[in-house]
């Protein structure tokens, strides 16, 4: 007798709440060991950040070789401070060979295209102008975004960037402006990245940001004064 | 048909099979993070670690996920996996996780590791997965290295930071860029190959 192939009678579909049960049941396991993960590593990643910080004081502030982190009050005073504890807002005093100011290094991060973007730049107080930025922790976009801390040219931006303080008026004389690359006439401008406008902006911006509310916290004669004599 | 020994189990994904070489799989983070050494290095462990994790997790759990949702089952085990390995690596080391960047968490859809879940984990008992994904994880790194070492020292003229030409050398800066990565893998594939056929012809 011939052989007939017939199908395999069906296995019974799977019913839809057998599926939402293995996602559900699979979300909350991944939920729990993302957040261990998470818990345990953070202590020793927040002190690594802590140090990386650090180092990059001297990376944005040219000639400086003793810092000192001074903690902004709510009232607008600069206390000397460890610069240990958290949950506070810090900035950075640079000290020269003859303990001379050289500037302050200023934390601060704002929206990147992926991610917050998170920077450290140094401001010079003779001449009202940044002079050097580092870039702490970013996601940008793999070779378009992330030339905000590889591109040579980029970077060159942050050695002489004017925010120029107007006590009168309370406001930066020039705010800073991101502009086409290749168009970039004025000290207080910044020459974009070709294809990543977005993650130049987000630069532009959160030094613009920072630098308007800085500015006068710094420049004010008590906190100027506290300072230069590092007290 | 024969189960194949645990030794030729774990030896294929170095050779026979090897994902980058063989496969062909995985090409996005084998180009663009093989610029150096220590990269490369941290790289291959992160995605071994990952692809052993879910290729061990999901060949246990392979009778209970239905196989409707098996491709969301799979992402999902495997993006768990890629954060935790991503804090683990932040916490070892902040610079390399700078370096690396994106592609930490670009592992989750390198292809390597759920074309071995689909292929291999879903089917096969827990201890065969694991040897299986041991191997592959560790050609991918072994391939990774190859590509690495060539264009660390050929366009930075160092191996893992130290220096190894004097310093009147010029470094072949194109090797650390992407057009760099194309000519060193392409020339990898050819040598591989060509030592393949010369194998299968018997010489």
């Amino acid at each position: 007798m011939p052989q007939i192939c017939s199908r395999p009678i069906l296995k019974q579909e799977t019913t839809s709440s057998r599926m939402i049960f293995t996602l559900g049941v699979g979300g909350c396991v991944a939920a729990v060991l993302i957040v261990l993960a998470f818990k345990l590593t953070l202590a020793r990643i927040e002190e690594q950040q802590k140090a990386y910080l650090e180092q990059c004081v001297y990376l944005v502030l040219p000639g400086t070789v003793a810092m000192q982190p001074y903690e902004v009050m709510t009232d607008g005073n600069l206390v000397k401070s460890d610069g240990k504890a958290k949950g506070k807002q810090y900035v950075y005093a640079g000290y020269d060979k003859e303990n001379a100011l050289t500037g302050v290094a200023i934390n601060s991060s704002g929206q990147g295209f992926q991610e917050s973007i998170n920077v450290l730049y140094g401001y010079s107080i003779e001449n009202q102008c940044i002079v050097g930025m580092q870039v702490l922790a970013s996601k940008e976009t793999p070779g378009l975004g992330d030339k905000i801390y590889k591109d040579d040219d980029f970077k060159a931006n942050f050695n002489d960037l004017d925010v120029s303080y107007d006590a009168e008026k309370a406001q930066i004389i020039n705010p800073i402006k991101v502009v086409k690359k290749g168009e970039k006439k004025n000290k207080w401008e910044i020459d974009a990245i070709t294809g990543a406008t977005i993650s130049s902006k987000a630069i532009g911006k959160i030094l613009r940001d920072s630098s308007t509310q800085m500015a006068p916290v710094i420049l004010s004669r008590e906190n100027l004064q506290r300072l230069k004599e590092r007290q | 048909m024969d189960r194949p020994s645990n030794a030729e189990n774990f030896y294929k994904g170095l050779w026979r099979e090897n994902p980058v070489f063989v496969q062909v799989l995985g090409m996005c983070p084998t180009l663009a993070v093989s610029n150096s050494v220590i990269n490369v290095v941290a790289m291959g462990l992160a995605t071994t670690f990952v692809l052993i994790m879910s290729s061990a997790l999901i060949s246990s759990l392979r009778k209970f996920i239905p196989k409707e949702v098996r491709m969301a089952a799979f992402l999902l085990i495997i993006a768990t996996f890629v954060t935790v390995a991503e804090y683990i690596l932040q916490a070892i080391s902040l610079k390399v996780h700078k370096d690396l960047g994106a592609f930490i968490a670009l592992i989750v859809v390198n292809c390597i590791i759920l074309g071995r879940a689909e292929a291999y984990a879903s089917k096969n008992p827990v201890k065969d997965s694991t040897i299986d994904a041991v191997g592959m994880g560790l050609g991918f790194t072994f391939a990774l290295f190859c590509l690495g070492a060539v264009r660390e020292v050929l366009g930075n003229g160092t191996f893992a930071g130290y220096v190894v030409f004097g310093p009147s050398f010029e470094p072949w800066v194109i090797m650390v860029l992407p057009g760099g990565g194309f000519f060193t893998l392409g020339a990898w594939l050819l040598f591989f190959n060509w030592l393949r056929n010369r194998r299968r012809q018997g010489v």
